[in-house]
């Protein structure tokens, strides 16, 4: 296999379970980490900022 | 088929996701991390807490261990999520890259839990405090999770079938959270 | 007399404005640190990778040589930046770090496993196709892989003891280790 370019509509019931958890766990993550480190980005800002004006 | 039965792991998923942001936002995070208190105090008094404590080569050696745990897991990360997101590998199945990184990412997270948990007892109340210890241990958790729940069982029924686009997303999801407990990590030592 | 030059090198490394600005520098030292550790995820556990295929304890179902092939390129980009964010540790705490014995017993390692992979290198060419589908490499191989992980396993180790002071020259230390640090004028200076 190469590619995965498959479409979901043909996927078992089964796995189609799967890759909607998949897509759900990974949003739910990706969000919160990016939410996480831009707040840790901005704080580090702000302290430099304090730091050296 | 009802829904509850034909998504039963997506349902699951959003319980999970739901019940941790509820946690996270209601006061009972709050009671949970102070019941926890006694639990770290007891921990330090553990022969794994004094051993941490009283040899600081001993400390040393397992902080250096963990390190090599973290390498060994990294190294079966990198290449199972870079085939996810068809970096390289290309000529192989997503599966066939998950069942060869398999082993060495369970005892890389193995070395990683044991040495972890040694070195938790020996500075148990000084990370009791840290917020980025707490963000580690919930990347940690979330790591698992999505590593044996969702990654896992994702790969080993039939990968070639799945969207390209789920499976960079998992590629991605999984990258960050497996940098998020090292970077976390690291940042725990100099918080001190 | 080479303990000596080396002190010196150090001193004026020491003395130079970016160095000083460097490890006064929380986040600057902080993040080169954090990036010299993350790396080990790249530079070392894909070689860790490698190492484990010959001894048949990972990826067996891929061919060792092609793997060892395909890993090679971001393992190398990940010790280049290793080898980049170590200099630059270095430069932030340069009298300290050129007496520091764990130092000293890291880049001894560091040549040792060179030395493991030239001949690790020659073996493998040598040792030609036949065995590439096999679980596990030849034994010649497999010598190589676990004098691999025992160097890299050492300079693990050795790294992350730079950073305590059991040994350091201000502890005056054991003639014999502080022969082989180079102990000179103990460690007024960072």
């Amino acid at each position: 296999m190469t590619t995965n370019e498959a479409s979901t509509n043909t996927l078992p019931p089964a796995s189609r379970d799967l890759e909607l958890a998949a897509l759900v766990a990974s949003a739910a993550v990706i969000a919160f980490f990016v939410v996480y480190w831009l707040g840790e980005i901005a704080e580090v800002r702000a302290m430099l900022k304090l730091a050296y004006g | 088929m009802s829904l509850l039965t034909a998504y039963t792991r997506t349902l699951m998923t959003v319980a999970v996701i739901a019940i941790t942001t509820v946690f996270a936002l209601s006061d009972l995070r709050i009671a949970s991390w102070e019941a926890l208190e006694a639990v770290f105090a007891w921990s330090e008094t553990t022969v794994f807490g004094y051993i941490g404590k009283t040899w600081g080569a001993a400390f040393a050696i397992v902080e250096a261990l963990h390190l090599v745990g973290l390498a060994v897991l990294g190294g079966a990360v990198i290449i199972g999520d870079g085939r996810l997101l068809g970096l390289w590998f290309t000529d192989y199945s997503c599966a066939e890259i998950q069942r060869g990184a398999q082993r060495g990412f369970f005892w890389g997270l193995m070395l990683l839990l044991g040495t972890g948990l040694f070195m938790a007892c020996g500075v148990a109340m000084k990370i009791y405090y840290m917020p980025v210890f707490w963000y580690k241990m919930l990347a940690l958790g979330t790591g698992i999770l999505f590593a044996y729940c969702i990654r896992k069982p994702l790969l080993t029924t039939q990968p070639d079938q799945l969207n390209a686009w789920t499976l960079r997303l998992t590629g991605t999801a999984s990258l960050m959270i497996w940098f998020t407990v090292a970077a976390a990590g690291r940042w725990i030592g100099f918080s001190g | 007399m080479l303990n000596e030059l080396i002190h010196q090198a150090a001193l004026w490394l020491d003395n130079t404005a970016a160095s000083t600005s460097m490890h006064e520098s929380f986040y600057v030292y902080n993040w080169v640190e954090t990036t010299h550790v993350l790396t080990l995820t790249l530079s070392l556990g894909l070689l860790l990778v490698i190492d484990l295929r010959m001894l048949g304890l990972a990826f067996t179902n891929l061919p060792a040589t092609r793997l060892a092939q395909r890993l090679q390129t971001p393992m190398f980009l990940g010790f280049a930046v290793m080898f980049i964010t170590g200099m630059a540790l270095f430069y932030a705490i340069p009298v300290r770090s050129s007496q520091s014995l764990w130092l000293r017993i890291k880049l001894l390692l560091l040549l040792a496993a060179l030395i493991n992979a030239l001949v690790f290198h020659r073996h493998l060419r040598n040792a030609g196709p036949d065995w590439n589908n096999a679980v596990k490499a030849p034994l010649s191989l497999r010598r190589g892989a676990w004098m691999s992980i025992g160097c890299w396993v050492g300079v693990v180790i050795c790294g992350r003891l730079i950073a305590y002071d059991w040994f350091d020259c201000s502890k005056n230390p054991a003639p014999l280790i502080s022969a082989f640090v180079g102990c000179i004028n103990g460690q007024e200076q960072f």
